[in-house]
């Protein structure tokens, strides 16, 4: 059993210097994404988005007084690809090595892409310019018809 | 354009944050003449000509969404460029669609845009442009300001602003229909060629844009366009002034 769905996710990015994102203590309610040295993306639950964003900048203002933190939730569009052939069907999508668990960047569906892995899920952020794209061609690759049931995102438990 | 960004930071080691925000932000254009009328049915922001004049910007609020409106008239009349989040661009749309309804505002398409905005001359980049071209060649060194002491590109400009100007992009006004892309003969020479061609009814005929090459020394200002009369005319062939698009 395959289930596909689009995923409603915030999404805070937090520029600083890599010391300073090195020493974050990362919010409980999200989840953190190194995607560069001096770039960390925040993934949490929508409604709690506002309250990651106000709190990872006080903490990183701390360790780095110049630290940019921003809200860039409209910027990304997301699908969550659960069921316990999740992690095989995303060869489907992108030729990425999925890590056991955890954060990994590259191509998906021909785009780029941020994937967090899981036991039985892969979540999938996109720019929101290739949404359709993307939902697209995820529902032709894993043979969904109809569609995207629309389903807030949760930080993984383990 | 991040990349280029990233390398001049990383060469003048800037303490510079740079986000891409491009997939994040919304932009509507409201443009016509009425435009301000309309908008301000929308906003308890001041948007008058004293308060947020062309080219300049401001942080608004346009029917409860939060907007950075620009001052800018690509198509040659007033207009406000609405910067938004994405995710409230569609009751943005609709509320301004909504509010334009008593003057009969409609979406427009690239092809008004098109026509809109090669009557007031504003280039298309990549089509009216060349791989070469430089301020100069596309009579836009006025917009560059080379007595500041130093910016990215000033000594390539002195350079080539030292050289001849053997090509340059010209206005035309062509007999018959529009003939966009084909060759621009003075004599029997072809000389360089129509890169935007329409017909305005702004105008009263058909406008084009194309680059002439020099004829022993001078620019030809009588040509022929594939097989039509074509003369090199002053731009912008509508509101020369710029009074429509400052109003």
């Amino acid at each position: 059993m395959l289930e596909i769905t689009r995923t409603l996710v915030g999404v805070v990015a937090a520029s600083a210097a890599a010391r300073a994102l090195d020493g974050l203590v990362v919010p409980g309610r999200a989840f953190a994404c190194r995607a560069a040295d001096d770039e960390l993306l925040l993934l949490c639950a929508p409604p709690v988005t506002d309250e990651v964003a106000r709190e990872v900048a006080t903490r990183l203002a701390a360790l780095d007084p110049d630290a940019l933190v921003i809200d860039t939730t409209d910027g990304w569009a997301a699908i969550s690809v659960v069921g316990s052939d999740a992690r095989g069907s995303f060869g489907l999508l992108s030729p990425l090595e999925l890590p056991d668990a955890g954060f990994l960047q590259g191509e998906v569906v021909h785009v780029p892409a941020k994937v967090v892995a899981g036991d039985d899920r892969v979540l999938i952020l996109v720019p929101s310019i290739w949404e359709a794209h993307l939902h697209d061609r995820a529902a032709k690759a894993l043979g969904h018809t109809g569609p995207l049931e629309a389903h807030p995102w949760a930080v993984p438990t383990s | 354009m991040e990349a280029w960004l990233r390398d001049w930071i990383d060469r003048w080691d800037l303490h510079v944050h740079l986000l891409d925000q491009t997939a994040q932000v919304g932009a509507i254009l409201l443009a016509g003449p009425d435009a301000r009328r309309i908008l301000e049915r929308l906003t308890d922001d001041d948007v008058s000509a004293e308060a947020l004049p062309h080219m300049r910007h401001a942080e608004i609020i346009v029917a409860d969404v939060p907007c950075r409106a620009l001052r800018v008239g690509f198509v040659g009349e007033v207009g406000f460029e609405l910067h938004h989040d994405r995710s409230r661009g569609p009751e943005l749309y609709d509320a301004l669609l909504e509010a334009g309804r008593p003057e009969g505002s409609q979406p427009f398409g690239l092809g008004a845009l098109d026509v809109l905005r090669l009557e007031k001359a504003h280039l298309y980049l990549g089509q009216d442009t060349l791989p070469d071209d430089h301020p100069a060649k596309l009579g836009l060194d006025w917009a560059v300001a080379m007595e500041k002491p130093d910016f990215i590109g000033k000594p390539a400009l002195e350079r080539m602003g030292a050289l001849p100007l053997e090509r340059t992009l010209v206005g035309l006004r062509i007999e018959g229909e529009p003939r966009r892309g084909v060759p621009l003969l003075a004599g029997d020479r072809v000389v360089g060629r129509t890169t935007s061609c329409a017909r305005s009814e702004a105008a009263r005929g058909t406008i084009a844009l194309g680059w002439v090459r020099t004829v022993d020394g001078s620019f030809p200002t009588e040509l022929v366009a594939g097989d039509a009369r074509a003369v090199v005319v002053p731009t912008p062939f509508y509101d020369p002034e710029g009074a429509r698009l400052r109003a």
